[in-house]
């Protein structure tokens, strides 16, 4: 069973897994999300929990909502994600991440960029 | 009623086998036995005393096992589900206490007893016939008065059934008791109630010289004996040897109808009412345990 | 009887005792509809006896309401709305799968046997299969697909993970979220396997030797508690803010609040989630010495 860490609330964090799938392309654009049950069935989670992931994706813009036939990925959303995870990883990760380097006295040179 | 049938058939699907064994394995013994075995007859009766001899006997035997069985298995029976721990699912279903233990009771004091009793008397008829042929060859089948046959059969088999449903219930404050003695007291219910019973009884009757207890208790197995088997209440005195049943057979209607209203007149006395109310108490008894989770 | 109504379970000061030993102290809450709530403690902290209050299986003190019935006296009435699965695994030994499916269509109103089919396909439990024959698991599943099979409002589940292995238990949490959590349907599944559970809940009740401790919805938990990771240094002022627990996670001291600590303390660690664990040890005594970790 999927572990969720101890710094988010668990829809936050299943709401970042799906934005993760999403930006994959997992589902394309303009399909269908997966049915409520089946995101709980596979995460382990309470359908209300994977309702409120769903519903803050679709606050986020990522998703739409149709009457009657669900939730689909809306256009645009994998480049909307884009954007949200690049300037949190800037605002927030990345200054952490920076400040470690520093503290290990880690060069440019040493960090392998070129790999995988 | 739809939950009682249920439960009834609960009480089937997890019994059945071990009836049917103790209908059918007699049956797979004692073909064989008298097809190859000795049959020593002295005075050579005619077929139709030959077939109701084996008939009776064979039938006689099997309710003396029938009867074994069920009280052996009684005490058991009150303890079954908590013994395979599958007490608790029963009590998550929606059935009352009262209709749970009633299908138990039912079906295996009475309705399966029945159905073997039903195999004992078709064996008896396989076994009557086999002697014959043994006995008379082949002859004794067409000299046979098939007609006195069926209907001293009928009749019998009638009588007895009606007794074993009588004769269990006339017992019934016995095993209910033993049943309840059993759910409460576990492995020793049983023992206590009988030690209380029967030496207690003993005790009144020779210390203390009172010997109402004693004399209750054999009452009570008396009248159930009169039940079970069609003796007249021993009001025509003892019957024994072929000539009474010579009278029998000849008179078998209105020995049989005199008899059964003998025994159907026995249910309209104080003792049997008296009796049905401790075998009551004792089911309530069944009941409260079962309630207690 | 309150069928429009949301709230399926209500109690009002319930108590239990056995003899003298409180197993229920004045427990006061209510349960909706559309609810997976779990009923955390630790062993002989009450979970069981509550339960079996609410089934009926139990006298109590108190008002205790379950979908508009008293459990004691209405007890098959209840049972026909609600399914229970007790502590263990308990189907009857002697049973075909097959057979139970057909008993059950008997015993409960609304069984459906089509869909208990359905369900056991999920399963590789085959309904000519013997009870006897099943390794605990497949008989956990089973008696799982039976009970979801009946169209009922509650589910009461007691613990029925315990010993089960990590492929079944996941099977059984699948089957549980896939055929049950519809939004009109409610479980209350007792377990002290909390970690396991966190993400099926909605909401959580902790009994610690007999009082309800904690009742909250899970989103709410945040609202309510603090949890906070600091550095060794802080760690006095942190323990003046009287923190209901502190605690080590991943080499970093920790200390949990309920009710926001005061800001200067706040602001000397990080915030996070506070997990179910971290309440459950918090807030109930465990029987031996250290807490999981």
């Amino acid at each position: 069973m999927p572990t969720w860490d101890d710094r988010q609330p668990i829809y936050r964090q299943l709401a970042d897994r799906l934005a993760g799938a999403l930006l994959d392309g997992d589902p394309p654009e303009g399909d269908p999300m997966p049915s409520v049950r089946a995101l709980a069935a596979q995460y382990m989670l309470n359908p209300l929990t994977v309702g409120r992931a769903l519903q803050a994706l679709t606050d986020d813009g990522l998703l739409d909502s149709r009457r009657g036939l669900g939730l689909f990925v809306r256009a645009g959303a994998r480049d909307k994600l884009r954007t949200l995870e690049r300037q949190r990883f800037l605002e927030q990760e990345w200054p952490q991440l920076r400040q470690k380097l520093r503290r290990l006295g880690l060069q440019m040179d040493e960090l392998q960029w070129e790999q995988a | 009623m739809q939950t009682f049938k249920t439960l009834l058939l609960r009480e089937w699907m997890q019994h059945r086998f071990g009836w049917l064994l103790l209908g059918g394995i007699p049956l797979a013994i004692m073909v064989p036995l008298m097809i190859f075995g000795q049959i020593q007859m002295d005075h050579l009766p005619p077929p139709l005393l030959v077939a109701l001899m084996f008939a009776a006997g064979y039938t006689f035997f099997l309710m003396v096992l029938i009867g074994g069985s069920a009280a052996f298995q009684a005490p058991g029976l009150a303890r079954r589900d908590r013994q395979d721990r599958s007490i608790e699912f029963w009590l998550s279903l929606p059935t009352s206490h009262s209709a749970s233990v009633g299908a138990t009771v039912v079906m295996n004091l009475w309705l399966l007893p029945l159905m073997a009793f039903g195999m004992a008397a078709a064996g008896g008829v396989v076994s009557a016939l086999i002697a014959v042929v043994r006995v008379h060859g082949l002859d004794g089948l067409t000299q046979m008065p098939w007609g006195t046959l069926m209907a001293v059969w009928l009749t019998g088999v009638a009588r007895l059934s009606l007794g074993m449903v009588l004769g269990t219930l006339w017992l019934a404050p016995f095993a209910f008791g033993a049943m309840a003695a059993s759910a409460w007291l576990k492995r020793w219910g049983v023992a206590v109630l009988a030690g209380v019973l029967l030496i207690g009884s003993q005790i009144l009757d020779k210390v203390y010289h009172l010997p109402w207890l004693v004399t209750q208790l054999q009452l009570q197995i008396e009248h159930a004996g009169w039940a079970f088997l069609p003796t007249m209440q021993g009001k025509q005195g003892p019957n024994e040897g072929i000539d009474s049943l010579n009278e029998m057979v000849s008179n078998i209607g209105t020995f049989v109808a005199h008899d059964t209203a003998l025994a159907l007149g026995d249910l309209a006395t104080p003792r049997f009412i008296i009796s049905l109310a401790v075998a009551a108490g004792c089911f309530g008894l069944m009941v409260l345990r079962r309630a207690r989770g | 009887m309150n069928d429009t109504n949301n709230t399926l379970i209500r109690a009002e000061n319930v108590s239990l005792h056995y003899g003298k030993k409180v197993a229920l102290d004045s427990l006061n809450f209510s349960i909706d509809k559309g609810r997976v709530v779990g009923l955390l403690g630790h062993n002989g902290a009450g979970k069981t006896s509550l339960m079996k209050a609410m089934v009926g299986l139990h006298d109590h003190e108190g008002r205790l309401d379950v979908l508009g019935f008293e459990p004691r006296r209405e007890r098959v009435k209840l049972l026909q709305e609600v399914t229970y699965i007790p502590d263990v695994a308990i189907l009857p030994r002697w049973a075909r799968v097959e057979q139970l499916i057909e008993l059950m269509s008997g015993l409960h109103p609304k069984f459906s046997a089509e869909r208990a089919r359905t369900l056991l396909k999920r399963t590789s439990v085959k309904p000519t299969d013997k009870v006897k024959a099943l390794s605990k698991g497949m008989v956990v599943q089973t008696h799982l697909a039976l009970i979801a099979a009946v169209d009922a409002k509650l589910m009461i589940l007691d613990e029925p993970t315990l010993g089960l292995d990590v492929l079944s238990r996941k099977a059984f949490y699948g089957m549980l979220i896939d055929e049950w959590c519809d939004g009109e349907r409610s479980v209350l599944i007792s377990t002290h396997q909390v970690e396991e559970i966190e993400g099926l809940l909605s909401d959580v009740m902790m009994l610690n030797e007999g009082k309800l401790v904690l009742n909250i919805p899970l989103d709410q938990i945040e609202d309510r508690f603090v949890a906070l990771k600091h550095d060794p240094q802080a760690a006095e002022a942190i323990a003046a803010a009287h923190p209901i627990l502190r605690y080590r996670q991943q080499g970093e001291s920790a200390a949990l609040f309920d009710g926001a600590p005061p800001p200067h303390v706040a602001s000397l660690g990080r915030r996070m989630r506070p997990s179910l664990v971290d309440l459950f040890v918090a807030l109930t005594r465990a029987p031996e010495i250290n807490p999981q970790r």
